[in-house]
């Protein structure tokens, strides 16, 4: 009901009673959501001493971003006080290549399976589909076997792979529902034209999906980024994706507790996937409702 | 230039017949309009001659060679989409030219070709535009320049007129026409619309459930159809069936056909002449098939046409020619007068029939009798 | 020859996609399944060995309260993300002056990960130093939220952080179906006298049953696979009391050695996870086709 101009007959004081009423509910839920980021935010500038203090709602008394520095490249994880850098450095060479070669993959597929309707594409589909939704618990014993025999357990390399495999559903899904909507005539006229499979995918499909490109690329650096699953049962030490790094920091039970330190080092984690948010949100938000309008 | 020869071509989907045992054979510079409701498998057989379908069985020849394994490319065709199939990423140039790209031609003669066919079809002014920003006429002419440029040996075209309006179509039917009578180029073009169809085709088949019924020149469907199918097809307003017998009265065999006159019902008898065949169809019942313009006023007529009276129930005006509607042999049927001797709704007025012209179908088979 | 390799290139793109798909989920689906009829303890063996896995698993107390969890965490999160989602649209649809800020602010959690949120609201709940020490100190001294370290309670800690985390998405679609209801209805609903609320409740709603159904099918899927929040927020305690199938499955396989009982939990979640997803993929994919 958007852009509805205001109907006649539908002002009067009820109504003013009635806007301060969708605000105040609009603005309470607004404050339950922002609260733990303001809480992280906060405590992360504070000194242990005001932490203590219990203060918790309140502005630090000075920005004081030891922590951050710290959590960044001192902070204990496990044995090893490197902070939360090297472990940043996987999460990136991990999260790069797995979101590009799964986007490819997910591209070039979705175009097989929509513009040229070969006997078995939509069994094809059903099954890759279908491989979206399964509980990955399902699949991590073997995985981590599988990836023992290829020699690349505990090492970025075998999440890559992880990733780009379990990834592959959502991108082959997010390409094909794009793909159905530009029409079979395109393809028809090119054919005719005299570009075959991969000129067509090169020449046309390509500078047309740069909307779906950046959706898929959004969508599948978020996941792969925030997982923790793969990431806990296939590597361990030095190998670790951020996320891992991150819950042991925080569960590290020896020592004295250094919440700024834990709380920095959470926004640290938060930080990329958050920056994408808030540049691209309409192409975040459209993936996560593509996402979930199947078929 | 081509010609282009289809052999008892069929196609099926699974277990379901689309297009049953279709023949017909296009002379060299040849336009020939595939002419049919949705779903009669014209345009499947359109895709077949483009190579975008698989042919289940005969075969389609071009210039005598079969072509069923060659790929499109490898066909030397054009063909125009109803949705233009513009590619939307590249500019009306590149769309021009991305056939002879493909074809390996080098760029300067792509430029030289596709500035001369954007001039023969007046969008020169456009080629650095990209196609959302073009209207549709302009858009149908990029459609075409892209096929033109090619000099393909035979042309398809796919309803290429119908996301017009009705200005703009009938200026591109011209267009196209002007386009074939200077190319002479083979075409093979498929529509519903039996106005294009008319007007732009030396040869006309009308399709229906996967079948031709009839491939004639577009005088001899409109005036000897094969079966009622056809003739209801062709012609604005439609035929007129009425279902009468023959008959003989006194020396004169002809029909007898129920009107409605001065708000009675009475029985008039039409004599037909010119026709020795009909003697053999005495008493029996037979579907007249009579067109709207076979059927105007009393006026001007000529002296040896059958003539009859009968009450008007509605009155159409359309500019030219006003229809007026009315009962014959108990079917609503019209007639086509002329607007000043047209009367008003209700009254009654004399029609002349010009009975030698209609055509006779069998009321069983709708096939056309002799 | 060519022409005919040229045909084939489609299905030759598509199949290592479709193959690594086959192997890595098929066929690693069909290996759980085997393991967990197998006496699997810290390495895999191949021997059958019936059904005992599954007997010593539903004959353990902390399955129980793991998959008795599932579904008090599942049905909460979903009534309430979808209820709290659902608001929310309908208030971000009344001409909201800041509507594309306040939009912003409900979905950014969902771009954080688990782990994040689990971090953050542990942190708020902290017994001695979270809200319940703030508000003590600022002399409400009944004030009392120490849910997060009750046995009884900590599962719905894990439902208000999950829900914090998804309602927004919730929210999201619902806006977009919203935004995409047929205009003309709602026009001729109003000239028909119907209350703005009557055009909700009665009209609008009520045609969004498929966005509900999308709704509730993700937050389902995503509730079964909840694991990370757990380990970050809880790590399942106090003892196990707010473990999920997911932590029990991962603290059997890699902690305790039980790969038996690890897969055969894993197998049970699978069978959740597939009489929700295979009648609404199958339907949706129908619906496609037909429509």
């Amino acid at each position: 009901m958007a852009n509805r101009d205001r109907l006649p007959g539908t002002d009067g004081k009820g109504r003013y009673i009635g806007r301060f009423l969708i605000y105040l509910t609009l603005a309470v839920f607004a404050i339950w959501y922002l609260a733990p980021l303001y809480v992280v935010v906060s405590t992360s500038f504070k000194d242990l001493a005001e932490i203590r203090g219990g203060a918790l709602l309140s502005l630090p008394h000075e920005f004081n971003v030891s922590a951050w520095h710290k959590a960044w490249s001192q902070a204990c994880i496990g044995v090893e006080c490197t902070g939360l850098k090297p472990y940043f450095i996987n999460s990136i060479s991990m999260s790069v290549p797995a979101v590009l070669i799964s986007t490819f993959l997910g591209s070039i597929t979705g175009y097989a399976l929509t513009k040229y309707r070969f006997r078995g594409a939509n069994i094809i589909f059903s099954l890759m589909l279908f491989g979206c939704f399964i509980p990955f618990q399902v699949v991590i014993l073997p995985m981590a076997q599988t990836l023992g025999m290829l020699g690349i357990a505990n090492t970025v390399n075998g999440l890559i792979l992880v990733h780009v495999v379990y990834g592959l559903g959502f991108t082959t899904l997010f390409f094909r529902n794009y793909y159905v909507s530009i029409p079979d005539d395109l393809v028809k006229a090119a054919t005719i034209d005299g570009a075959g499979f991969f000129r067509i995918y090169w020449r046309i499909m390509l500078p047309l999906s740069p909307p779906i490109i950046v959706v898929t690329i959004i969508w599948q650096f978020t996941q792969i980024w925030n997982d923790f699953l793969f990431g806990a049962s296939f590597t361990t030490g030095g190998a670790q994706p951020l996320t891992v790094a991150l819950n042991n920091l925080i569960n590290t039970t020896t020592g004295v507790k250094h919440y700024n330190i834990d709380m920095a080092a959470a926004l640290i984690a938060a930080a990329p996937t958050l920056f994408v948010y808030i540049v691209a949100g309409r192409y975040f938000v459209r993936g996560l409702t593509a996402g979930s309008v199947k078929g | 230039m081509a010609t282009l020869t289809i052999n008892n071509a069929g196609k099926k989907y699974g277990s379901v017949e689309v297009l049953n045992d279709i023949s017909m054979e296009l002379n060299d510079g040849e336009l020939v309009v595939l002419l049919g409701s949705s779903g009669c498998g014209k345009s499947t057989l359109l895709n077949m001659i483009a190579g975008l379908e698989s042919i289940s069985s005969g075969d389609i020849r071009i210039d005598g060679e079969i072509v069923n394994d060659i790929h499109p490319k490898n066909r030397d065709i054009a063909m125009v989409f109803q949705s233009y199939a513009l590619y939307p990423n590249m500019t009306v140039a590149k769309n021009i030219s991305f056939g002879l790209e493909m074809r390996g031609v080098e760029k300067e003669k792509r430029d030289e070709l596709v500035n001369s066919v954007a001039k023969m079809l007046q969008i020169d002014h456009l080629l650095n535009r990209k196609p959302a920003q073009l209207s549709g006429g302009q858009r149908q002419r990029v459609a075409m320049g892209r096929a033109l440029v090619r000099r393909p040996k035979i042309f398809l075209f796919d309803e290429p007129l119908s996301n017009l309006d009705a200005k703009l179509r009938v200026e591109m039917r011209h267009e196209i026409k002007k386009l074939h009578t200077s190319l002479k180029a083979t075409m093979v073009y498929v529509t519903h619309d039996q106005i294009e169809a008319m007007t732009l085709a030396d040869r006309i088949a009308i399709l229906k459930g996967g079948v031709v019924q009839q491939f004639a020149t577009p005088a001899e469907i409109y005036s000897r159809p094969a079966n009622m199918f056809v003739a209801g097809f062709v012609g604005s307003p439609s035929m007129n069936f009425l279902p009468v017998t023959v008959a003989q009265q006194g020396n004169e065999i002809g029909v007898h056909l129920a009107v409605q006159y001065q708000g009675k019902s009475e029985n008039q008898f039409v004599p037909m002449r010119n026709n020795d065949k009909l003697s053999q169809l005495l008493g029996r019942e037979v579907i007249l098939g009579i067109r709207p313009e076979m059927i105007t006023q009393l006026e001007n007529a000529e002296k040896d046409l059958a003539t009859l009276h009968c009450d008007v129930e509605v009155v159409e005006p359309t500019g030219a020619d006003t229809l007026c509607i009315i009962k014959l042999a108990g079917k609503d049927s019209i007639a086509r007068v002329s607007p000043i001797h047209a009367c008003a709704p209700g009254e009654s007025m004399g029609f002349a029939l010009d009975i030698s012209r209609a055509c006779l179908f069998d009321p069983v088979t709708e096939e056309l009798i002799s | 020859m060519l022409d005919r390799l040229a045909e084939r290139l489609p299905q030759i793109v598509v199949a290592p996609s479709f193959l690594l798909i086959l192997v890595f989920v098929y066929g690693f689906i069909i290996w759980t399944g085997y393991v967990s009829f197998t006496k699997s303890k810290m390495l895999p063996v191949y021997k059958l060995d019936g059904l005992r896995q599954y007997t010593r698993l539903f004959s353990m107390d902390r399955w129980d309260v793991a998959y008795s969890n599932l579904f008090v965490f599942a049905s909460l999160f979903i009534i309430v993300a979808i209820i709290i989602g659902c608001l929310l649209a309908v208030l971000l649809d009344q001409h909201i002056r800041a509507e594309g800020a306040l939009r912003t602010i409900y979905l950014y959690p969902m771009a954080i990960s688990f782990i994040v949120t689990g971090t953050a609201w542990k942190w708020m709940l902290n017994p001695s130093l979270g809200l319940e020490a703030y508000f003590q100190s600022l002399g409400w001294e009944s004030f009392s939220f120490n849910w997060i370290v009750d046995k009884d309670m900590s599962i719905y800690v894990v439902v208000i952080a999950a829900v914090w985390q998804a309602s927004g998405f919730v929210m999201a679609l619902f806006l977009s179906a919203l935004r995409s209801v047929d205009q003309e209805i709602i026009k001729a609903a109003y000239l028909d006298g119907a209350s703005n609320t009557r055009i909700y409740m009665g009209i609008i709603l009520p045609s969004m049953r498929p966005v509900f159904l999308s709704a509730f099918v993700i937050l389902s899927h995503l509730a079964i696979k909840s694991f990370d929040l757990v380990v970050a927020l809880t790590g399942g305690g106090p003892g196990y009391a707010s473990t999920l199938p997911a932590n029990f499955m991962y603290e059997m396989t890699f902690r305790r050695n039980q790969i038996g009982i690890g897969a055969a939990s894993a197998m049970m979640m699978l069978a959740t996870v597939a009489a929700i997803m295979i009648p609404y993929l199958y339907s949706e994919l129908r619906g496609k086709k037909n429509g």
